[in-house]
């Protein structure tokens, strides 16, 4: 059964509308921006994360705090 | 005087101990907007790949090439304010306001220039034949430049704002910082921009 569906189903997700053509110059475009538009909160947050950390530890420490930026 | 606690009941309490701000409050309502606008910014780059990326030739037929040797000379403008605007902010910190004001001047009077330098080129491509509903090209142009423009405008008076406070020595280091971390967030993203959308 599994192997009939498959022989049927395959020809069917074609109409995926996730699915391309590889040969497509938008295929690579829209792999790029998908990973691009997922990595690029999480690095900016992570680097916020890091930098309020950061600004932790010298509050705590001696020392006065100052803008650096 | 006696005390009539037993000695071995009195509580200790440890000297308060001074409590430094880790970040202002200021810094960080901007820190949260720098990242909000940036995943704006995100999405127009996003867009404009894709779009371009699909386009068989770029830009399109008939439309005129953007002025990417010209807004090279606005680029290192931009670059130049941001590091006036860096250098007015260590200034301030390490030596005093005073010291501030003249880097702070330069940074405004170079983000000046890139305003008025961009009015400029943007009224030799409408010249040109550039506009907003011309293609896809001048679509994604006037957009991405455009809201780069808006912020870049909208900075630029938040500096005068914060000269204006300098002047009169009743500007705060925490609220000097945040102005300025929104004015790095303005020229740091247009080099992206302008490597994405002028090349």
């Amino acid at each position: 059964m599994p192997a009939l569906l498959w022989w049927w189903v395959e020809g069917q997700a074609w109409a995926c509308s996730v699915c391309q053509d590889p040969d497509d110059p938008r295929a690579a475009a829209y792999f790029n921006m998908t990973i691009f538009l997922s990595l690029l909160p999480l690095a900016a947050m992570g680097g916020i994360a890091w930098w309020l950390y950061r600004r932790y530890q010298e509050a705590e420490g001696p020392g006065v705090a100052r803008s650096g930026l | 005087m006696e005390s009539s606690v037993p000695h071995n009941l009195r509580l200790v309490h440890p000297p308060p101990r001074e409590r430094r701000k880790v970040v202002p409050n200021e810094v960080l309502g901007v820190t949260i907007f720098i990242l909000t606008e940036l995943m704006l910014f995100a999405g127009f780059i996003s867009a404009f790949t894709i779009s371009k990326a699909a386009a068989p030739m770029w830009p399109p037929p008939g439309q005129p090439r953007l002025p990417f040797e010209e807004t090279a000379i606005n680029t290192v403008a931009l670059l130049l304010s941001g590091a006036l605007a860096w250098w007015a902010g260590r200034q301030f910190d390490r030596v005093g306001p005073r010291s501030a004001r003249l880097p702070f001047i330069g940074s405004i009077a170079l983000g000046a220039f890139f305003l008025a330098f961009q009015g400029v080129e943007w009224v030799a491509m409408l010249r040109e034949g550039l506009t907003l509903t011309s293609s896809t090209h001048g679509a994604f142009f006037y957009l991405i430049v455009g809201a780069h423009g808006l912020h870049a405008v909208g900075g630029l008076l938040v500096l005068m704002v914060l000269m204006s406070r300098l002047q009169k020595e009743r500007l705060s280091p925490d609220e000097f910082w945040a102005g300025r971390l929104f004015w790095y967030f303005v020229v740091l993203l247009w080099p992206v921009l302008y490597w994405q959308v002028y090349r």
